[in-house]
């Protein structure tokens, strides 16, 4: 097939059973130099005969051969254009040849006007044939094209349509032709109103006829003539669902990612904070716990000496009473090096099975040393066996209480009730102290925050530690001027460890 | 019933002091170390019913000389004392045949309790092998009469 007219020579059959003709034309070719390859055929048979052997570019033939007419032949030209020549006064055979499929005619004259024309007709014939084939491989490819292509005409008319359009709108070709541009598109269409004239592209939201929207890349260009005329707009459409999704998919992952990635720095910098604390507890401890010791027993030698006889002018009640304050000091300053430890220790829990209530008690009898406060103890029969790290649980309730106490006055009471409810156990240690300011609320856990002027600001981050380790959680409540209530959950431990 | 021989071993002069004090009160014989060499040339020297060891030691890591007095000396009550908790130090300390694992601070009471819980086993298992030595020279006697 031909499709560019930038072929420099044409090859030209002409069909003609007079000789004086035939030579005319070939003389008058030659004498111009015209680029013509020109065959001769004397008869429709050897015109079809030469058809069938070679490709030509045009094909001249007189209207009336002996053996045929010429007109004839196009069922033989599979597309190369053919010229008719016909003898003065048929114009309408000429006509009706035009009708049947020739492109173009030429009327001989005895001026040879006819001749004069050919050159122009020929080079006419060839262009229109060219443009023809252009026009069918767009055609061809604008219908096979995947993306929906559509032609507007200037009243935003559908004008054309190609399958991938029908598919992807799903309205028959007949349906859709002659209907409004904004059909097609999610509220109306107003979007484009702006841009009736100009080129542009983007994504948009289209709508099926069944109502169904669904995102399209779109590309809209206005046909414009040489003229600037808008004779028509093309937009070419490719559904982008899949695409949508996809980058709907990715841009989920990403978010996804990086909350990931600021969690795991968030948790990296408390690992290193807790890393640095755990060093400095560690140490601390440490070096805490030589003295501590020197005290105790210091304490210790002195009460043994002074148990038969009074020293200076204190009775022996007083001196016992200044040894009692130092042995209270001491465990503060034991409080001290072991929330730090805990704190700076990785918490690795020894589930064993432990009698709560006898559990309690014992912590109580040991560490609430104070006349003035009253502890009830209730718990539920099936709460009482529970499994849980006895040393950081005391740890835990040793820092609960001492919070408690801290906030009684006198005549307080520290209730401390468990329930089993399905699978977890709850501990609730309330007191009726002066409770918590709500501006304090939010900060309770936060490890080195203290409201007391002796404090570590550890006592509540160790229990939240503790429990944690124990995957159970700690919640506090307060009613400033009412009281605290902390709610331990520890889930239950199907397996003793 | 002769007096028992207890070695304290700490880097702590203050804690050296106060422990031999307390321990003396209670009618024992102390003898202290500050260091781990000074502490095992005693022990070499000295048949002690029972030592404290302080876990850190300026120049050698407690469970060395754990190892080292063992072999010195296997009956002794070996009772450790350590500054921080350390579940793997103690687990160790017992492997290596130590008979208790205390932390600082420690109720001194509860100290001349373990001491002498683990003292009054010593005698026993003592009277055991004096026993069997008994019972072994009687049987030796035995043999030699038939």
């Amino acid at each position: 097939m031909i499709i560019t007219s930038e072929k420099s020579i044409y090859d030209v059959l002409y069909v003609e059973d007079d000789s004086i003709a035939q030579k005319l034309l070939y003389d008058y070719v030659k004498s111009y130099n015209y680029p013509y390859n020109i065959t001769l055929a004397s008869s429709f048979e050897e015109a079809v005969e030469k058809i069938k052997n070679f490709r030509y570019d045009v094909v001249l033939a007189d209207y009336y051969l002996g053996d045929g007419e010429g007109i004839n032949l196009i069922k033989y030209l599979k597309g190369v254009p053919l010229i008719i020549i016909t003898g003065a006064g048929d114009e309408e055979i000429a006509i009706n040849s035009m009708k049947s499929g020739a492109y173009d005619y030429l009327v001989k004259s005895p001026q040879l006007n006819h001749l004069k024309k050919l050159s122009f007709t020929i080079e006419n014939a060839v262009t229109k044939k060219n443009m023809d084939n252009l026009i069918q491989m767009h055609s061809q490819a604008i219908q096979d094209i995947t993306d929906a292509v559509f032609f507007i005409d200037t009243r935003n008319r559908f004008i054309y349509v190609n399958d991938a359009f029908c598919k992807m709108y799903q309205y028959d070709k007949s349906e859709i032709i002659g209907k409004n541009l904004g059909t097609i598109w999610e509220k109306g269409g107003k979007v484009f109103e702006k841009f009736y004239d100009k080129k542009f592209s983007g994504d948009y939201y289209s709508v099926k006829s069944d109502g169904t929207v669904f995102p399209v890349s779109l590309t809209y260009t206005p046909i414009i003539q040489k003229d600037g005329e808008i004779i028509a707009s093309v937009g070419i459409a490719r559904d982008i669902t899949e695409q949508k999704k996809t980058q709907l998919v990715l841009k989920k992952y990403s978010e996804h990612l990086e909350k990931l990635v600021e969690e795991k720095t968030k948790e990296l910098r408390e690992k290193e904070r807790l890393a640095t604390i755990g060093e400095t507890a560690t140490m601390v401890g440490h070096d805490l716990r030589n003295p501590l010791q020197v005290l105790i027993n210091s304490i210790y030698i002195a009460k043994s000496s002074i148990n038969e006889k009074s020293v200076g002018n204190h009775t022996i009640e007083e001196v016992a009473t200044i040894f009692n304050e130092m042995m209270e000091q001491v465990e503060y300053m034991n409080k001290i090096v072991s929330d730090l430890q805990y704190y700076g220790k990785n918490l690795k829990p020894e589930f064993r099975r432990v009698d709560l209530e006898a559990f309690l008690y014992k912590i109580i009898s040991e560490h609430a040393n104070f006349d003035n406060i009253e502890y009830q103890v209730i718990i539920e029969p099936k709460a009482n066996e529970i499994y849980f790290d006895k040393d950081l649980m005391q740890r835990l309730f040793i820092n609960l209480f001492s919070n408690s106490q801290a906030a009684m006055k006198d005549d307080g009471i520290i209730k401390i009730k468990a329930v089993k409810s399905r699978k977890n156990y709850i501990i609730t240690v309330s007191d009726n102290g002066r409770g918590i300011p709500e501006e304090i609320m939010p900060h309770l856990f936060k490890p080195l925050f203290t409201t007391k002027a002796k404090g570590t600001g550890l006592g509540l981050s160790v229990c939240k530690r503790i429990i944690e380790a124990h995957r159970g959680k700690i919640e506090v409540d307060s009613i400033e001027g009412r009281g605290t209530t902390v709610k331990l959950t520890i889930p239950e431990l199907i397996e003793e460890k | 019933m002769n007096t028992k021989k207890i070695l304290v071993v700490d880097d702590d002069l203050g804690i050296l002091k106060s422990f031999e004090t307390i321990l003396k009160k209670r009618g024992y014989e102390v003898e202290t170390a500050a260091t781990a060499k000074d502490g095992i040339k005693l022990i070499k020297k000295t048949a002690f019913n029972a030592a404290l060891l302080d876990i850190k030691l300026p120049d050698k890591d407690g469970t060395e000389v754990l190892k080292e007095i063992r072999k010195i000396r296997p009956g002794m009550i070996k009772i450790m004392i350590t500054g921080f908790a350390d579940i793997d130090n103690a687990v160790q300390s017992l492997n290596l045949g130590a008979n208790a694992y205390i932390m600082k601070p420690v109720n001194p009471d509860e100290l001349l309790r373990l001491l002498e819980e683990k003292l009054s086993e010593q005698e026993k298992n003592e009277m055991l092998t004096d026993d069997r030595i008994s019972q072994w020279i009687e049987d030796r006697l035995n043999q030699l009469d038939e």
